[in-house]
């Protein structure tokens, strides 16, 4: 990550993700070494043994430390602030790994202790992991909009996706401790099939950013414009990344959220009224932040791709080269056959879920035979992605024949130039990155609580008639540096301050703490 | 019969959908005092534009020349895979609610993205309105949809308009809150009031007609025909999902007939519905209609809780 | 004239000259910048046009006059600076802001240079003119077809991330005027409005300067078509005042009549329009009916939908026969119930309301300083109307004395200005219509124009005070025509009444000024 040694936001950055992940490790650390206490071991399969003798109250802390540890390397909120500063500090292949293979660490870990570890799991783990989830796929994509600097965007679409995943594994974990173990193994099928998907959207989508900013030089998105016809495959392939992400259908993002929301759907009709609304808000956040992620990436590729280039620069841009463009196209490639196979896909994925430990006593109950539709138990729905697909091309492909040819076939296309209303059109009449979401923005204010300052400079102090500089400033507030860890570094500093006092340099006294400290070590030992 | 049905299916939606809009559009002008009109106008105004010669813009790139096909075709697409006349057709391939929702997403994708495309100050801007209002409505629209689904058990589109229990009128209440809260969607994501007017010249307050701005000859068909056909939809929708009365559930001439004319009156409510509203009320304020979203997607979750109560 | 009254606003050691409705008096370029401040400042006295002449043949000088109103007077004060072998004047601009535009303007079609202005931009005049051909010089010929030239014109710029710019026009998607508009925005929001016009000019002060007397007439009805009437009772007053011609009181009533009518027809037009930019298209629809009636009433009573050939110099030219009066009183107690059964409507419409209701808010000090007139000015509760203040025609004789205004300065207001005026209009048309004393309507006298003489006349037309100001030389032709259309000053206060607004908003504050941009651009 400081792979830059001498940006001083990279430093930064790379220090940031330190402390973080050191916090993170200090709690998982801690779960196991509380599991150790019982299990007298690190090996898995005799904690799991043992699991079951530690009492419910270890067990939740447990949990929150877990959830904790491995949210903070999978960038849950709260504790995603090294993400996005993290990501474009790294080099795009390694953001593209980062993304697709480093946060998966910790849904990985998560997954293994909770489903692979214990054996049951109380009703408010899954609420929780619910509700985590909800909150960081909503500000995720929130945040995501508010961003103009390109792999910041994409980083803060990780937390995104890593909350959706969430979504999946709360309602695994709400069902299995409702006994539902059918509707548990489709949360956590949705789950682990949206890690995949993932995986290959989010690192297409860095690998073809970083061949943009490898071009361009910048990150900074209000600098690009109209990149598609200097780099058409680059631009392709961030297309098809974009819509694999927003879950457009057929890509695979649309089907492993489409059974996400099939698991939370079947969660609705709980009657406690409790797990109801839950799985009501999870939807809304689910919907919601389809919506926003739509609206993110036609800000996103639209602001890259289209129109006209906004400096000079762009002008040198040239394609990806091809070693590039054949990981790229690769990578796109499993993002449409990853939702093709969805039917194939999407089974495997729920019978890998019977190997857990947690499912080990159940018999095999959703239909092992695959075939091309992906299909929701009991019947509540079902889809199928090849026909989808085929429907989907046909259509389009017959409509554009009869346009073309069917009817008044000597029509003529000519170039011009865009509509100006009699004016010249600059670049800096092309709308900003900032202000196609500056909407949403303002919508959402209360939670990113934007800011707007203008400073203008008069050419005469006594009059207002014509501003010599204007300037505008955007700001964005962020909730948790001010609320979270504004405050928590105050108590922090405020707590060193005090315990400076007892580093007197006085020798004497140091021989005396280690005295206590043996002392006290010895007496605990006893 | 059954491949009659389809067939019909198919080409139902782009074939009557110019009528609503010629029928909405004669409704407003009898509601001004203005003649207005005639109601085969759009057919009329489509056939004009098709052969009509086009100009593109040369700042625009292959998503600009290829988003009309996507944007129509996705149409037709939605439009065959939803319940219109007959609910004994079985479509468990692609008539998925959520399915139809983000395939209707895909289109509003590839419209802002060609709204973008040129590099036009309206365009832009229209995009981006577009987006935030569709990305508001979403919401909404999932939520509403889900509490019919929910009440029917399924989230296949002709197997909720075949439920049982929506025919025989059980749960009113939820089943008309979410209704609401549907009409709500189905104003915002046509493009109809308050949240945009389809007849207005003044570039700086449109949406949908911003977008489509640099667009003409054939293109400007597809995409005029594609919003037609997306109105038309969402009435469907709204009228055998919610209220699937009348609808053909036996393969039979009767049947299907008695279908037709069940959606097109039903189809006659909406537009006589949006012909008020937009002869009587102002559109509203752009950072008010968030409220108005958020408003049908609490008519939902309420619907929802009502469900388990009654 | 009351020369005591006068005293006060005139040092006594300054040599005025008094004609009917104006004092001038010359001040050295170096006062002039006191005397005006103290003028409008300490005085306050309203600052109604900066404008030039070319009297180089004559007098081998240019003049520059600085039109004051004096309200309660009923009187102008006019001070002026002759501006020999020197091409240069002081700019006003650091103590009266509205004196700016007129200063460019002066700039651009006369080729002086005001010293101390911020701003050298051309005003109306745009990059294909050469900068170097000053149109309103007498020695320019009006039908020189000048080379094309090239040139940028520099817009005010907004710096800042993601700021972006719409620039809309001068070719609208509607059909409407042409003008452009520059907005720089964050998202919706607007920060910054440069509006720039000139694309309707046509030299109509340099034709003033080539055709007769009652050709002028005629082209004062051209330059604002909404406005003819209004237009052309200005300067019918200016050529009245100028050849001490006496109009027959009938005639005084009847321009009452017509101006009122002119007043009707766009009000309701506005008022429609306004409810229609809403998208309220009921109301829409209503207001274009309403205005079509008063249309055709003109039409019927003048031949004219919009009045034109009416005024002449000494009077009017169409009669109201007693049969008429009678129809046309019983027809205004129907349009009054019709209007007030519409306003009642879009008043219980919660939608339009929202809309009209804190959009496009025009502050006070702004209006103040930029000397706001009309319908803007009043919607922030400044109460000047020329029908008030400098009573012309009947208005006088009908003891019209009120001037409708709000506070809040929104779209609002000034929709309920309009509402407001509409009332005491069809009341002020009855009032004239009952009391219409009978004789001729035109004077008969043919005109013969004092020499060296100057004549400034205003008239309150529906958006604001037109003025006109008209001089003869020497052998007593008309040397120069200065008409000064209310849009003219209110352009820059739509600049200021946008930003904090959204762009969707725009049309509806652009439509509640409805500012002519013909009569700008002239």
């Amino acid at each position: 990550m400081v792979y830059d040694r001498n940006d001083e936001a990279n430093i930064k950055a790379g220090f940031l993700y330190l402390v973080m992940t050191h916090i993170g490790t200090a709690c998982i650390i801690v779960a196991f070494l509380l599991i150790y206490n019982f299990s007298h071991s690190f090996e898995f399969e005799t904690m799991r043994l043992s699991i079951s003798a530690i009492p419910s109250f270890v067990k939740n802390i447990i949990f929150i430390l877990v959830l904790i540890g491995f949210g903070t390397k999978a960038g849950i909120i709260p504790f995603h602030i090294w993400l996005p500063s993290a990501h474009p500090a790294a080099p795009s292949h390694v953001s593209a790994l980062m993304s697709g293979v480093m946060i998966k660490t910790g849904i990985y870990m998560m997954i293994r202790i909770f489903f692979d570890m214990f054996g049951s799991i109380p009703l408010w783990w899954g609420i929780a992991v619910l509700g985590i989830g909800s909150v960081s796929a909503l500000l995720g994509v929130l945040y995501a909009l508010t961003e103009h600097d390109i792999k910041r965007l994409l980083a803060y679409h990780s937390i995104e996706n890593i909350g959706i995943i969430l979504l999946g594994l709360g309602s695994s974990l709400i069902f299995y401790s409702l006994g539902n173990t059918t509707l548990a193994l489709l949360g956590l099928g949705a789950a682990l099939y949206h890690t995949l998907n993932h995986a290959t959207f989010k690192s297409l989508l860095f690998l073809s950013a970083g061949s943009v900013i490898n071009q361009t030089h910048t990150r900074n998105m209000e600098e690009y414009g109209g990149l598609l016809k200097y780099m058409p495959r680059t631009a392709f392939f961030f297309l098809i990344g974009s819509m694999a992400i927003s879950a457009l259908p057929p890509f695979n993002g649309f089907f492993s959220e489409w059974l996400t929301f099939q698991a939370l759907m079947q969660g609705m009709s709980s009657p406690d009224v409790l797990i109801k609304s839950m799985f009501v808000l999870a939807i809304g956040a689910l919907s919601l932040t389809g919506g926003l992620a739509l609206a993110c990436f036609v800000k996103a590729f639209g602001a890259t791709f289209l129109a006209r280039p906004r400096s000079l620069e762009l002008a040198h841009a040239k394609d990806s080269a091809f070693p590039l463009s054949l990981a790229m196209g690769s990578l796109a490639l499993c993002c449409l056959l990853f939702g093709i196979f969805s039917g194939y896909l999407g089974s495997i994925f729920i019978t890998l879920g019977e190997s857990l430990h947690l499912f080990s006593d159940v018999s095999p109950i959703i239909n092992s035979s695959p075939d091309h539709t992906l299909t929701a138990p009991n019947g509540f729905g079902s889809v199928s992605a090849p026909v989808f697909f085929i429907f989907f091309v046909l259509v389009i492909f017959l409509v554009m024949i009869i346009t073309k040819f069917g009817i008044y076939r000597n029509q003529k296309i000519k170039n011009g130039s865009t509509w100006d209303c009699g004016t010249d059109l600059t670049p800096r009449m092309e709308i900003s990155a900032t202000g196609f979401a500056r909407s949403i923005i303002r919508i959402f204010s209360g939670v990113l609580r934007p800011s707007i300052q203008r400073e203008i400079e008069y050419r005469d102090s006594e009059s207002r008639y014509l501003s010599k500089k204007m300037t505008v400033n955007l700001k964005m507030n962020d909730i948790y540096q001010t609320y979270l860890y504004e405050p928590l570094k105050k108590i922090l500093v405020s707590i060193s301050i005090r315990t400076k006092m007892i580093q007197s340099g006085n020798l004497n006294m140091y021989v005396l703490y280690i005295l206590i400290a043996v002392t006290t070590a010895l007496f605990l030992l006893k | 019969m059954i491949t009659f049905a389809w067939i019909l299916q198919l080409i139902f939606v782009p074939m009557l959908s110019p009528l609503c809009i010629g029928i909405i559009r004669k409704i407003k002008a009898i509601l001004q005092n203005r003649q207005g009109a005639p109601i085969v106008q759009p057919y009329t105004d489509i056939w004009k534009l098709l052969h009509k010669d086009e100009v593109v813009s040369s700042d625009a790139s292959w998503i600009f020349r290829y988003a009309p096909f996507v944007v129509f075709g996705v149409t037709i697409l939605v439009g065959a895979s939803i319940p219109l006349f007959a609910s004994f057709l079985q479509n468990t391939l692609t008539s998925d609610l959520l399915l139809i929702v983000y395939s209707l997403a895909l289109g509003t994708f590839f419209l802002a993205l060609a709204g973008m495309d040129t590099g036009s100050a309206f365009g832009g801007f229209a995009s981006s309105r577009e987006m935030t209002v569709s990305a508001l409505a979403e919401g909404g629209f999932i939520l509403a949809l889900l509490t019919i689904s929910l009440i029917a058990g399924t989230t296949n589109l002709f197997a909720i308009s075949n439920a049982e229990i929506l025919h025989t009128g059980k749960l009113f209440l939820p089943v008309v809150l979410a209704f609401t809260g549907f009409c709500i969607v189905l104003l915002a994501e046509t493009g109809r009031f308050p949240f945009d007017n389809p007849a207005t010249h003044l570039e700086l307050t449109m949406i949908h007609e911003a977008m489509i701005l640099e667009y003409s000859g054939k293109r400007l068909a597809l995409m005029e025909w594609a919003a037609a056909n997306k109105f038309l939809i969402f009435a469907a929708l709204g009228a055998n999902l919610f209220f699937p009365y009348g609808i053909g559930e036996h393969p039979t001439i009767e049947a299907i007939t008695v279908g037709i004319v069940a959606l097109m009156l039903k189809t006659l409510g909406f537009c006589l519905g949006i012909g008020i509203i937009e002869s009587s009320m102002a559109k509203f304020r752009f950072f008010r209609l968030p409220d108005l979203l958020i408003t049908s997607v609490i008519l939902s979750a309420v619907a929802i809780g009502l469900i388990q109560i009654l | 004239m009351d020369a005591k009254k006068i005293a006060q606003y005139i040092s006594s050691q300054k040599k005025a000259k008094n004609f009917d409705t104006a004092t001038v008096f010359q001040v050295l370029a170096s006062e002039i910048k006191e005397i005006t401040s103290d003028l409008r400042d300490n005085k306050h006295l309203q600052l109604k046009l900066i404008t030039a002449t070319d009297e180089r043949e004559e007098n081998g000088c240019f003049k520059l006059w600085y039109i004051f109103a004096a309200p309660t007077e009923h009187v102008f004060i006019v001070p002026y600076i002759e501006l020999k072998n020197t091409e240069e004047f002081p700019s006003l601009m650091s103590s009266i802001e509205e004196a700016g535009n007129y200063e460019r303007k002066i700039q651009t079609f006369f080729g002086l240079t005001p010293i101390g202005h911020f701003d050298n931009r051309p005003l109306i005049l745009h990059e294909n003119w050469p900068s170097d051909l000053y149109p309103l010089r007498k020695d320019f010929n009006w039908n020189t077809k000048p080379e094309e030239s090239q040139g940028t014109y520099p817009f005010q710029k907004v710096d800042g991330e993601g700021i972006y710019e719409i620039p809309v026009g001068p070719i609208h998607a509607g059909i409407i005027e042409p003008g452009h508009f520059r907005f720089s925005v964050v998202g919706e929001e607007i920060m910054l409005l440069e509006a720039r016009l000139g694309f309707v000019h046509k030299g109509v002060e340099k034709i003033f300067e080539t055709v007769s007397p009652h050709e002028m007439i005629k082209l004062s009805e051209k330059i604002s078509g909404d406005s003819s009437y209004s237009h052309s009772l200005a300067f019918s007053n200016a050529l009245e005042q100028l050849s001490d011609t006496v109009v027959p009181k009938r005639a005084d009533h009847l321009r009452v009549i017509y101006a009122e009518l002119e007043r009707l027809a766009n009000h309701f037009g506005d008022i429609g329009a306004i409810m229609l930019d809403t998208g309220f298209s009921f109301g829409g629809s209503h207001g274009a009916r309403l205005r079509e009636i008063i249309i055709r009433m003109e039409e019927r009573l003048t031949g004219s939908r919009f009045l034109r050939g009416v005024n002449i110099c000494g009077g009017v030219t169409k009669d109201i026969s007693s049969e008429e009066k009678n129809n046309l009183i019983t027809d205004f107690a129907i349009i009054t119930k019709d209007f007030s059964e519409l306003i009642e409507i879009a008043q219980d419409s919660a939608s339009l309301l929202n809309r009209l209701k804190g959009t496009g808010v025009l502050p006070y000090t702004i209006a103040q300083k930029q000397g706001a007139t009309g319908v803007a000015a009043k919607a922030v509760g400044i109460a000047h109307d020329a029908r008030v203040d400098f009573p012309y025609a009947a208005y006088g004789a009908l003891h019209f004395d009120t001037v409708e205004t709000e506070q809040s300065g929104d779209v609002y207001a000034r929709f309920c200005v309009r509402i407001k005026e509409v009332y005491a209009s069809i009341n002020l048309i009855t009032k004239a219509l009952t009391a219409l004393p009978s004789g001729p309507i035109c004077a008969n006298t043919k005109p013969i124009f004092k020499k060296n003489a100057i004549a400034i006349t205003l008239v309150e037309g529906w958006r604001g005070d037109i003025l006109y100001f008209v001089t003869t030389d020497s052998k007593g032709k008309i040397s120069r025509v200065a008409p000064r259309d209310p849009s003219w000053v209110n352009w820059p206060l739509l600049e200021q009444s946008a930003p904090g607004n959204i762009v969707p908003d725009f049309p509806l504050i652009n439509k509640s000024f409805n500012l002519s941009y013909t009569g700008n651009d002239l």
